[in-house]
């Protein structure tokens, strides 16, 4: 070999070795190693800067890219060091049960926040009787409607039952109403059946709405032979919107862009996020509140919101009922958090979950404020910022009606609720394409529910 | 080559190492640790993880229960061939991947002949040929989610030809778009195979170009038609290169549906675009049955090396024309 000798080769290979070596050691995180899904990132970091300076504990921030909950199981499973994490409530107990997150019970101050958070919330954050989290955020769904569609059609307020709205949406069909680009509303109520990770949050919200409980106190299913079927009748109504009054657009099941269609005016109805109302009612979205504050001469210097598209209660089977569905998003301490950082974590956790060193909910507050996000604490609801913030482009005592009657999916607390997700989200769709009746579909889901009861007693 | 010829040359190679000096000796060693960092490399990257996966799929091993580790033999293979999902998919899987490799070399070919034709701009056509190749599974699965979704094209067209159809019959058949099944596994079957052509393309390209043209021109003397030169030049020198395509695609059906399906469809609608490799992604990922989805992983790799055999088996001795 000519140029290079055994010897130079060894030692150059050592020496690229160690610097590689080197290297690995000055990457490894300094301070207390958090981690979070990509939303808005430059704004924990911003938040994160705020702690640091009060604190002077270092903070690791990582936005995790790319699908959160598998990224986390390979980072879980290869034991990379965490201390602490977002936590969706939809993998909460399996995370527990994976021994990947611990409860905070015992730590200082823990004992603080309870009484100022919703009940739905603090039971989204316990298992077992221990408490695990602290809330990033929390949120609820609402019914929204385009005021100006549904005057068009003759009626002055939005359905509350689920016949009216047949009714409503028929005679908004019949109005040959248009969107702001000129689209016909074709069909004017969109709803979120698309499978995702996440779940299908209309159809909870329907049951809830119709005050139906699916489970009972020991997670067994009370449906398909609930009390007067309504389970049943909520997803023929469902079935008869799409295909037999075709008031319910088919891309339901498939599309993602259910805010942007009901913001560009092509749907009346739809179900949506109570903070994504922010998003729908800003006119940098919304062709719909352009239009409205254009045709009120109101310029882009003047506001950015309006409310043309309103929230409401969920249409239920019957007058009076009430209800939706809740979530929540939280922080928790991983049993990866090293003892020396464990103080440090939970300082952290407090900060962004709870309260500041100088007792405010800063973080929630900033949260509502720059993107709108829900927060957990009912203090916070009479707050004159916050409810004048609402008022712009929602309705506070709406938001402070449907937080008190919010509940978490029965059967979150379960540890085969992910596998519960994934076997009823394909039937569910089955029955809305009517390859299956709502009595079949309901009839299998339950079944395959006693099957994972039995598979993890 | 008769094995006293062999045995021969090996006793001869051995008195060659003996008579080695020190410092030949010490050269083969040194070469032979140059090979180690690779050697290691691939132990650790490919035998390593083939290993544990097939340890693993015959244990009992969910995350969510991850004290109750136990070895069950083949248990987790007899779960899964005894379950609905696995037929089903597996169902789904062969429809996905006989359509997309029969398409796959029907397009590729009729390209590749016209592409192995001199005519302006022939490079330019073969440059941008490459471009659905180069992009990546979960953009392709974006893009054909972009051409079927609601405010897509090919949704429009579709749906525009139903409503023209009902008006001209006075039907009323509902267009679902992607929520009808048969559409949505065509989609997906469609941005497969969009994306494996250039790849197909390549291969037939350069088998076209070995084909020697004198057997074209004494055909065209003998009065063949273009269809009959094809028939009994073109494809008989094609089938080693059909089946080394076949083969690939294959195996490409049985593992890379997966990014389509996870930017198309997610699965729906219902199970109806359920192929095996979402399966197995759902039941480590949202089932955490680590078990289970290594012992799927087998079962695939099973299916697509009995796949490729029979490709073999029947391909090979045909095409034996390039000798």
């Amino acid at each position: 070999m000519a140029g290079i000798t055994r010897r130079h080769f060894l030692k150059t290979s050592a020496l690229a070795g160690a610097g590689l070596m080197a290297g690995c050691w000055r990457n490894a995180p300094q301070g207390v190693i958090f981690k979070g899904w990509p939303y808005e990132p430059d704004l924990v970091r911003k938040n994160i800067e705020y702690f640091e300076q009060q604190s002077s504990i270092d903070v690791a921030y990582e936005a995790v890219s790319g699908n959160y909950h598998d990224k986390m199981v390979a980072l879980f499973v290869g034991k990379t060091p965490m201390d602490c994490c977002y936590v969706r409530d939809d993998d909460f107990v399996e995370w527990i049960e994976a021994g990947w997150i611990r409860p905070y019970e015992g730590m200082p101050g823990a004992d603080e926040y309870g009484d100022d958070i919703f009940d739905y919330n603090l039971e989204a954050m316990s298992y077992k009787g221990e408490r695990y989290g602290l809330p990033y955020y929390t949120d609820f769904m609402v019914w929204a409607y385009n005021e100006s569609m549904v005057q068009a059609a003759g009626y002055e307020k939005a359905a509350r039952t689920l016949d009216e709205l047949t009714e409503q949406a028929i005679k908004v069909k019949e109005a040959r109403v248009r969107s702001p680009a000129g689209d016909l509303v074709e069909y004017p109520i969109m709803l979120g059946f698309r499978q995702v990770v996440t779940g299908f949050f209309d159809w909870w919200t329907l049951n809830y709405a119709s005050e139906i409980d699916l489970f009972d106190d020991d997670l067994n299913p009370i449906f398909p032979d609930d009390e007067g079927r309504r389970a049943e009748k909520i997803l023929q109504w469902i079935v008869d919107g799409i295909h037999k009054h075709r008031i319910i657009d088919i891309n339901s099941l498939t599309s993602p862009l259910i805010l942007e269609n009901f913001a560009a005016g092509r749907q009346a109805f739809a179900m949506i996020i109570r903070h994504n109302m922010e998003w729908v009612n800003n006119r940098e979205n919304s062709a719909v509140v352009e239009a409205d504050l254009r045709a009120r001469g109101i310029a882009e210097s003047e506001t950015l919101y309006a409310k043309p598209l309103k929230m409401t209660y969920i249409p239920s089977l019957e007058p009076g009922q009430n209800g939706t569905l809740g979530w929540t998003r939280m922080y928790c301490l991983t049993t990866h958090c090293r003892e020396e950082s464990l103080l440090n974590a939970w300082q952290l956790m407090q900060f962004l979950g709870g309260k500041d060193a100088v007792g405010d909910y800063y973080t929630a507050r900033r949260w509502y404020r720059l993107c709108g996000l829900g927060f957990p604490f009912k203090s916070l609801l009479d707050d004159p910022e916050i409810i004048d913030q609402t008022e712009q482009w929602g309705d506070i005592e709406m938001v402070r009606a449907l937080s008190a009657v919010a509940r978490i999916r029965e059967n979150i607390r379960a540890p085969w609720y992910p596998d519960f997700n994934f076997y009823s989200q394909p039937e569910i769709q089955k029955i809305l394409i009517r390859q299956l009746s709502p009595r079949d579909g309901l009839a299998r889901i339950a079944k395959r529910c006693q099957e994972l009861k039995r598979e993890w007693t | 080559m008769s094995e006293n010829t062999l045995e021969d040359q090996t006793a001869g190679e051995s008195e060659t190492v003996s008579r080695l000096t020190t410092k030949e000796r010490g050269d083969r060693i040194f070469a032979y640790l140059l090979n180690v960092p690779s050697v290691i490399l691939i132990l650790a990257l490919i035998a390593y993880p083939v290993i544990v996966s097939l340890w693993t799929s015959l244990h009992r091993y969910n995350l969510r229960r991850p004290q109750d580790y136990a070895f069950v033999g083949l248990g987790n293979y007899i779960d899964v061939l005894t379950s609905y999902d696995f037929w089903h998919s597996l169902r789904v899987t062969l429809y996905f991947g006989g359509m997309s490799v029969a398409l796959v070399i029907i397009v590729a070919i009729s390209i590749a002949v016209l592409f192995n034709e001199q005519f302006r701009g022939r490079g330019l056509a073969r440059a941008l040929l490459l471009i659905p190749w180069a992009v990546p599974g979960i953009v392709n699965g974006l893009m054909w989610a972009g051409l079927f979704g609601e405010h897509g094209a090919f949704n429009q067209m579709i749906g525009d030809s139903f409503g023209l159809f009902n008006r001209l019959t006075g039907a009323d058949i509902e267009y679902l778009g992607m929520a009808s099944p048969i559409i949505a596994l065509n989609a997906a079957i469609a941005a497969h195979v969009w994306r494996s052509v250039p790849f197909a393309c390549i291969i037939f390209l350069a088998a076209l170009q070995a084909i020697p043209g004198e057997q074209y021109r004494a055909a065209q003397v003998d009065g063949a038609s273009a269809w009959r030169r094809f028939q009994h030049i073109t494809l008989p020198w094609l089938l080693h290169p059909i089946m080394i395509v076949a083969i690939i695609e294959t195996m490409n059906a049985f593992r890379g549906g997966f990014d389509i399906i996870y930017a198309l469809t997610a699965g729906g609608p219902g199970d109806a675009t359920y192929v095996i490799a979402w399966q197995t992604y759902k039941e480590a990922f949202g089932r955490l049955n680590f078990g289970g989805s290594n012992a799927y992983s087998y079962l695939i790799t099973l299916i697509t090396m009995g796949l490729a055999i029979v490709y073999i088996r029947v391909l090979y001795r045909r095409g034996t024309v390039q000798g």
